[in-house]
């Protein structure tokens, strides 16, 4: 930009200069040719005039220089003629040698003047005479009896018209000298008007496009010129105007959305919140009474010892099984239910070890064979004995996998289901076949969708979210659920899993995979240290549960002096922070309950009090209000550091 | 015999649990409150706690804990977690927490019964 502005300055200052020096240049050369031509009118007008008064003049004088013993005469005659006539200035008569007879101007006569002859009887251009000074004359040589080629006497008339050719030097030069200075005044004027016209309102507008560029849309271009680059800032000026509120539209705009987005995010968040949490609830709720329904049904057909050593009819374990199972098959639609609760918040996440897959192939096929009933149907295992170690959800692979042998158990009358697995390059393909009858291309496309049931037998049952589910899963595990199908053939449901990298295997070894359902945890956790903040405030209780939080303290908290007791003696804390700033009337028995109870009293103690005035026990260290972090945090650790110590 | 305190509390629950115990063998106390549990437990060192995650008077997490601490830390006997709250989640809770082992409810007889004779290996059943 500024390059280009130099330039356009430079420009203008060269084409300006140029121009005007060619310009002035061409007019000086008219000038001077007029002039010349001037000049030579001028020459030629004074030359003849000179001539006729030089002939009028000769005519005159020729009477006297045949007497010019009478001096006095001459002299007289030709000083009148001298006056008479403005352009002669003086009028002088020589002999042939130069000796000066006669002049107007006394002075000279006498004198001696040479150079004479160089005029002759026909030239009448003035030519210098020596003697006179530098004055430019004519002379005619003349004899007693007229003009002749010998004269006699030089009759000299002296013209007082200016030295002409002086003159014409001179005047070319100031001229000249006139014009350039014309030239360049007018040059740098012009050159300042088309800075101030051109240039300016140029810079001015490449200012204001680098400032808009910078993020300035306030910057206007200032402009009173009419033409074109006035239009040209307008424009911009209007334009940057537009820009300007259309931005602030675009921004209030988006201002607006951004707000009403983050609400409806957060009321969505707020209901998958509570989807979730009820949903989390309510399966806390049913599995605690399925706990009686499958326990029971489960210790009444292989516990014996729970009932006396008394064996299960055989004619009731049919029925009691069937419960159990139907208990089982509950407790799975609840799973299923949470899953997918879980799922679509995006909770669900894998807890992936190397997995064993032949232990884990040969229990779902085990779990499965209850499903087959009285079916003409059967279960076959078709995998190797080896298999190279999987990185997976134990879990959830057992889950997917129980789910497509339950469908295919379900949905195929007669033949078999077969689970298969095999190695194929970093992977193990794991696929269930059955020879049911086949899934209609038309309902391929929507098998997984959620609560969509092939409706071919009403005795099907389930949530219809299994499929769903399973995919899920194995999308988690970066695979996908394929399908297979023929009708009347069968169909074949295969996945991916990733073979476990050596790292992956050394990690999983020392961390044991999780069981189902009960688990021995393995490592000791660091025990956690307790603190029982008893506060009627709850900003205060907030206070310190921020506060020991970042200590990595557990806190307790009650809100008055009987729970703040009860818990101190039941938990038996690390620290009890007490506050006395608001007095209930049970405060005081607690405490000194607290003080006296033989368990409780050794636990140390911070009191919270509202002010100085308030005589402190002088067995335990207070803090005052107001409270503050700052002076909370050194003295919950000069407390806990002294009782490690 | 060995001493197994349950603090549960619901009754069902914690009737079901118990019968499984004494159908093995095991002498069990139960509690319906964690504070009581707390106590008990510091009377009378149980060899191993049943615990409920889920109690109306304190906090699972502040429980354990206090639990192992009254009980000698390290040398605490075994706690185990017997809960409805039966996610990887919970379970990693219940490991961050200092429990020992994880029982999901609902679970069948045969599973607590491994727990508990895992975590009791030496307790001579009176059987």
């Amino acid at each position: 930009m500024k390059h280009l502005n130099r330039s356009i300055r430079t420009q203008i200052i060269l084409v300006t200069l140029i121009s005007l020096l060619v310009l002035a240049g061409i007019l000086e050369i008219t000038h001077q040719y007029q002039q010349q031509a001037v000049l030579t009118n001028t020459e030629r007008r004074v030359g003849l005039t000179l001539i006729r008064s030089v002939n009028n003049t000769i005519n005159s004088v020729r009477a006297f220089i045949s007497s010019l013993s009478d001096i006095a005469e001459l002299d007289t005659r030709l000083t009148e003629l001298v006056q008479l006539n403005t352009d002669i200035d003086f009028i002088a008569v020589t002999d042939a040698t130069g000796l000066v007879i006669f002049h107007s101007d006394h002075q000279y006569q006498g004198q001696q003047v040479s150079g004479l002859s160089a005029f002759n009887a026909q030239e009448t251009i003035a030519k210098e005479v020596t003697g006179f000074g530098k004055v430019f004359l004519t002379a005619l040589p003349f004899a007693s009896e007229g003009l002749a080629d010998t004269p006699q006497y030089w009759i000299i008339v002296a013209s007082a018209a200016e030295p002409i050719q002086n003159q014409r030097v001179n005047s070319a030069f100031a001229s000249a000298l006139v014009t350039l200075i014309l030239t360049l005044t007018a040059g740098f004027f012009l050159i300042i008007f088309l800075q101030a016209y051109f240039v300016r309102p140029l810079e001015q507008l490449t200012k204001a496009t680098n400032a808009i560029e910078a993020g300035d849309l306030t910057i206007r271009v200032q402009t009173r010129q009419n033409n074109e680059i006035g239009q040209l800032a307008r424009s911009f000026n209007q334009m940057t105007q537009q820009l300007a509120s259309l931005i602030n539209t675009l921004e209030e705009r988006v201002k607006a959305r951004t707000v009403e987005l983050e609400i409806a995010r957060d009321q969505a968040e707020q209901a998958s919140r509570a989807k979730s949490d009820f949903l989390s609830n309510m399966s806390h709720e049913l599995r605690t009474p399925l706990n009686m329904v499958i326990g029971y049904t489960s210790s009444m057909l292989t516990m014996p010892e729970m009932y006396n050593q008394v064996e299960l009819p055989a004619v009731f374990r049919n029925d009691i099984e069937l419960i159990r199972q139907s208990g089982k098959h509950l407790l799975v639609l609840i799973n299923d239910i949470l899953d997918l609760s879980k799922v679509e918040a995006g909770k669900l996440t894998l807890n992936c070890t190397a997995v064993d897959l032949k232990p884990l192939l040969d229990s779902v096929v085990a779990a499965s064979l209850g499903l087959i009933g009285a079916k003409p149907l059967q279960l076959r295992s078709d995998y190797p004995d080896k298999l190279p170690l999987i990185w997976a959800d134990t879990m959830r692979v057992r889950q997917i996998l129980l789910n497509l042998l339950s469908n295919g158990i379900k949905y195929t009358a007669s033949g078999s289901v077969t689970l298969t697995a095999e190695v194929r390059a970093e992977q193990v393909r794991i696929a269930v076949t059955d020879t049911g009858a086949g899934i209609p291309e038309s309902a391929l496309n929507t098998i997984f969708d959620r609560f969509e049931q092939l409706q071919t037998d009403t005795d099907i049952q389930g949530t219809g979210l299994g499929l769903d589910i399973s995919q899920r899963l194995a999308q988690l595990h970066g695979s996908h659920i394929t399908i297979d199908s023929q009708i009347g053939q069968g169909s074949t449901f295969a996945f991916t899993l990733p073979l476990a990298t050596a790292e992956q295997i050394s990690k999983t070894a020392s961390d044991p995979g999780m069981s189902d359902n009960a688990e021995v945890f393995s490592g000791a956790e660091e025990l956690r240290q307790i603190a029982l903040v008893v506060a009627a405030d709850p900003s205060t209780r907030q206070l310190f549960r921020s506060i020991l939080d970042a200590a990595q303290i557990v806190m307790l908290e009650a809100v008055d002096g009987q729970n703040g007791f009860e818990l101190a003696s039941g938990v038996l804390p690390d620290l009890i922070i007490w506050d006395t700033s608001i007095e209930t009337t049970d405060h005081q028995q607690w405490f000194d309950q607290l003080r006296n109870n033989a368990e409780t009293r050794t636990i140390p103690r911070i009191l919270i009090q509202a002010g100085a005035e308030v005589t402190a026990p002088a067995d335990q260290p207070v803090i005052y209000k107001p409270l503050t972090a700052a002076h909370i945090t050194p003295v919950i650790q000069a407390v806990l550091g002294n009782r490690k110590a | 015999m060995s001493h197994i305190l349950l603090i549960e509390d619901n009754q069902n629950n914690a009737d079901y649990t118990i019968r499984i115990l004494q159908g093995a063998g095991y002498e069990v106390e139960h509690y319906f409150g964690g504070l009581d549990g707390a106590r008990a437990a510091r009377r009378q060192r149980p060899d191993l706690i049943l615990l409920d995650f889920n109690l109306p008077d304190i906090d699972g997490n502040v429980l354990i804990l206090t639990l192992k601490k009254n009980l000698g830390g390290k040398a605490a006997p075994p706690i185990v977690a017997v809960t409805a709250r039966n996610t990887a989640v919970d379970r990693q809770l219940a490991k961050s927490f200092g429990f020992d082992a994880f029982v999901g409810k609902p679970f069948e007889p045969e599973e607590l019964l491994q727990i508990v004779k895992t975590l009791l290996p030496n307790s001579r059943l009176s059987l």
